[in-house]
């Protein structure tokens, strides 16, 4: 049933307007279904007019950080197609509600892939900066996105980079949205880089002992992830793409076995520790020790490690042992999410949502 | 408030560049235009580059952040003649080199990071100029290079900033999965704040390295084997494209490489694991021959050097035929290289100017050389207007005015005609948010109105493409 509230008319004569949510990760007062671009700005317009927070979101896969709690939920699913593939210029344009799992049939189709293992959506892909474990050669949303056509907070649409492979032409309102999640400003379009797909893909797992091999010996590995367990087990897994004649042996001349490791994501509560490139094992391992977590999974290359914990009492100790910013990435805790609270964050906030009415709470300003 | 007796104070008299001395640093690469700042300050090190930033900023006093100076679109030129040029050579340290990263200041040159990494790594960007451009320099322009297909342009290789910021302030950005304060300042031309320091990604050294030359009698065929090496499935570390002037010029110059006489060649590189290379190379050689191309392999490192110093060698080279061009750096879609090169040489032709094409074929970034008499105004305003031209069909067929060498003075016209006004508005509450009044690098990438200078060439540069007659 709907909730009606004063404002709620004035909203349902921009775009439809349904039940709010009410889960964990958010709750919102009503939700509201943009058909086009123009809607979500005369939305996001309306709001700032009117002082209503709003959460962006999608699919709702992957709710990261604080539980927001705002009057509109400003929902992407319908802004869902793939608009252009191009397989001579190796990019892909989409809508930002577009689901990964449609783009990679879309892309598969000619050949092509987009780097990343995960679902959800387009927008909610870049808005998070997922990690996966293709980071390690190919990096994360923040390298793959070449450009995007975005809605700031007070509804300005603005396109933003382009479908070329470089861009200087201008400040990089986009790429300042990446891992933003929704509160610098939403993606209504996106236009990433793809790659030819590998004639095949070789998975192998092994021991930590090859990870010097596989990072700095010039093999050029697609994945390389390290998973550590509380007991002690650990295991590496690495994937390589290219010939099928000239990967035949790599596995073998590596003393790799063939399969896959598991995981390559995890389940409850999550922290995220930002490390140095290169050394995430050994961020891993302090972490692991020093959260009392039950698993961590390092990213190799992508300088992102991702452990699952009990509870989050440890965080401020792991904080200030380990000196690297300490994300509490999914579940409740009472602290501050984030640890890091930088200034031009604030500047960027001012220019971009200045009302700030995007997910309220979501990033906080006020420890710094 | 003396400013310049405070500026001596925090950086010492002998770091204090004023007077004829100043002219030096009046100008970069993009030679048409040249003034000379009020003063110039050479800050030792980070704290006394605070200070001065915190101090001109007080006493209202507009100021130029400066690397190496190599700059093609005029972005450190003291337009007004007020400004402070701030010289960051100085802070040219490395911090540290841990894991894949290399933390060091901005002055320090391109080429000396991978000389300071562990022998197994290296920094991928490479702009030709790499042998001086200064970090802080390639931060700010998003500066590319020759390997950019492979290993992505600056922007992927920032892991981490420290920056000053106008009010005195100093700020780690950057290096965080979420939110991330770094991606702003690259490619903002020093006009939100000063790269104090920079954290950067390294790579590990591939195990092989080849490279394939493929000469066309063609330049459409040569363009449209850019776009089948990568149908083939080959990813390619670089893939340069030079026309028939641009060879000409090379093999009479000092960087002569022993090019074949072509209409274009192509230069590829394919580097990583040893057989995916080999496999790589055969299907980069098929795709060359298919398209009519002439294919040469070199066998040995040498050689590959040689054909990679005539292409590095390229824009220098132009001193033969000229002693000053103009470089622009549009960029299109791989696919319209061929239309759009067609109408670069319709462009040339109109204007009576010779046009060399040398460029990043891969990334679709044109780079016509344009000579001009740096004595005759009507020579340098008849290449300017071919330029201009030529930047407008790159745009008409979906490309953007500047890929690697930033908007500065050269095309800041085009801003206007590229945003919409409501775009350029949220372009400007960014740079107020960062610089509310306007002192960091004025005029430069955004400007509402054009800067009185006296200057014809500036005027010209800054009338809107509307506005012409
Ligand atoms: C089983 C599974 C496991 C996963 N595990 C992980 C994981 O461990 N780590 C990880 O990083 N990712 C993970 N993901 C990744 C997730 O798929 C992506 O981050 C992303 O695609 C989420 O999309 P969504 O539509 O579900 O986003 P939502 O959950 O709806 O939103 C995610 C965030 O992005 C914002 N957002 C969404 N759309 C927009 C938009 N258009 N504009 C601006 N902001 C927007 C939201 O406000 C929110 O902060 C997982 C996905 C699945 C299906
Ligand atoms: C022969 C030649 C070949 C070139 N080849 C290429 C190429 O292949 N690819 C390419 O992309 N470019 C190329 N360039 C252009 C140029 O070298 C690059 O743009 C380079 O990054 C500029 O570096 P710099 O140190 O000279 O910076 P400068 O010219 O001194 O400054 C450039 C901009 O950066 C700002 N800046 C400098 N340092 C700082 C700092 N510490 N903090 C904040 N702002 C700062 C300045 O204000 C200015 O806006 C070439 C130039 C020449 C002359």
């Amino acid at each position: 049933m709907l909730v009606f509230v004063d404002w709620s008319d004035d909203l349902a004569r921009l775009v439809e307007v349904r039940d709010g949510l009410n889960v964990s990760w958010a709750k919102t007062e009503v939700n509201v279904y943009p058909e086009d671009y123009g809607q979500v700005a005369s939305v996001l317009g309306f709001a700032s007019a009117n002082n209503l927070s709003v959460y962006p979101f999608c699919m709702g896969t992957n709710p990261v950080g604080p539980t927001v709690k705002t009057k509109i939920g400003l929902v992407f699913s319908r802004l869902n197609s793939v608009l252009e593939v191009s397989p001579e210029n190796l990019y892909v344009s989409a809508q930002s509600g577009c689901p990964l799992t449609s783009l990679s049939a879309e892309l598969d189709k000619r050949g092509l892939y987009l780097p990343t293992d995960y679902a959800g959506s387009m927008g909610g892909w870049a808005s998070a900066n997922a990690v996966s474990a293709y980071s390690t050669w190919y990096g994360m949303p923040r390298e793959l996105v070449l450009g995007a056509k975005i809605c700031t907070g007070d509804g300005v649409l603005v396109s933003s980079g382009s479908k070329t492979t470089k861009f200087s032409s201008g400040y990089k309102v986009w790429k300042s949205l990446i891992g933003s999640l929704g509160w610098l400003g939403v993606f209504v379009e996106l236009y990433c880089r793809v790659y030819p797909k590998p004639e095949v893909f070789v998975s192998g797992v092994g021991d930590t002992s090859l990870l010097n091999t596989l990072l700095r010996g010039g093999l050029r590995p697609l994945c390389v992830w390290v998973v550590f367990e509380a007991g002690g087990r650990e295991a590496l897994g690495a994937v390589f793409g290219g010939y099928a004649s000239a990967l035949k042996r790599i596995n073998t001349s590596l003393r790799l076995s063939e399969g896959i490791l598991k995981p390559t994501t995890l389940e409850g509560n999550i922290v995220t520790v930002a490390s140095k490139k290169g050394l995430e094992s050994e961020y891993a391992k302090r972490a692991l020790s020093v959260l009392k977590g039950d698993m961590a999974i390092a990213y190799v290359g992508s300088g992102v490690v991702r452990l699952s914990v009990k509870d989050f009492s440890y965080v401020e100790k792991a904080r200030r042992l380990l000196g690297v910013p300490i994300i509490v990435e999914r579940g409740d805790y009472n602290g501050d999410y984030w640890g890091y609270h930088p200034a031009v964050l604030k500047k960027l906030k001012q220019a971009l949502d200045p009302k700030g009415v995007l997910s309220p709470g979501k990033f906080c300003l006020e420890h710094s | 408030m003396d400013v310049r007796r405070e500026v001596e104070e925090i950086v010492g008299a002998r770091w204090v560049v004023e007077g004829e001395d100043a002219a030096l640093f009046g100008f970069d690469a993009f030679t048409a235009v040249k003034r000379r700042p009020r003063l110039v300050a050479l800050p030792a090190d980070e704290e006394q580059t605070v200070r001065l930033i915190a101090l001109l900023y007080r006493s209202c006093t507009p100021m130029v952040f400066r690397g190496s100076g190599t700059s093609l679109s005029g972005s450190t030129v003291a337009l007004t003649g007020e400004e402070v040029v701030v010289s960051l050579t100085r802070l040219n340290r490395v911090y540290s080199c841990e894991g894949l990263e290399i933390e060091v200041g901005p002055g320090l040159a391109n080429v000396l990071v991978t000389r300071h990494a562990p022998h197994d790594l290296f920094y991928a960007p490479d702009p030709s100029s790499y042998s001086v451009c200064s970090i802080g320099g390639n931060v700010s322009h998003d500066s590319g290079g020759i390997h950019v297909p492979k290993y992505g342009s600056t922007f992927n290789s920032v892991v981490k900033l420290r920056v000053a910021l106008c009010d005195g302030s100093v700020e780690d950005v950057g290096g965080t999965p979420y939110f991330n304060g770094a991606n702003i300042f690259v490619g903002s031309e020093g006009s939100l704040g000063a790269v104090l320091r920079a954290t950067l990604r390294l790579h590990p050294r591939p195990e092989t390295t080849r490279t394939v030359l493929g000469a066309f009698q063609d330049v459409a065929s040569a363009a449209r084997a850019v776009s089948a090496i990568y149908e083939e499935g080959v990813i390619p570390a670089a893939v340069e494209m030079m026309d028939r002037n641009s060879i000409d010029v090379v093999e009479k110059s000092r960087y002569k490489a022993g090019y074949p006489d072509c209409a274009a060649l192509l230069l590829v590189e394919c580097d990583g694991y040893t057989p995916q290379v080999e496999e790589e190379v055969r299907r980069v050689r098929l795709v060359f021959e298919c398209l009519g191309g002439e294919v040469m392999v070199p066998e040995n490192p040498a050689e590959s050097s040689r054909l990679w110093l005539g292409r590095k060698g390229a824009f220098p080279a132009m001193g033969v035929v000229s002693p000053a061009y103009l470089t622009l750096d549009s960029i299109v879609p791989r696919t319209e290289l061929a239309s759009v090169l067609e109408e670069v040489g319709r462009i040339a032709e109109r204007y009576g100017v010779m046009v060399a094409n040398v460029f990043h074929a891969a990334d679709g970034n044109l780079h016509p050389l344009i000579p001009y008499n740096p004595e005759s105004p009507k020579s340098l305003e008849n290449a300017l207007r071919a330029g201009w031209e030529i930047v407008e069909a790159s745009m008409r067929c979906g490309g953007v005015p500047s890929g690697e060498h930033g908007v500065g003075i050269e095309k800041a016209r085009f801003m206007h005609q590229y945003y919409s006004q409501s775009e350029l508005e949220v372009l400007w509450r960014i740079k107020r948010a960062f610089d509310p009044d306007r002192l960091l690098n004025p005029y430069k990438m955004l400007y509402e109105n054009p800067p009185e200078t006296g200057d014809r060439v500036v005027s010209l540069l800054y009338t809107k493409p509307w506005e012409a007659e």
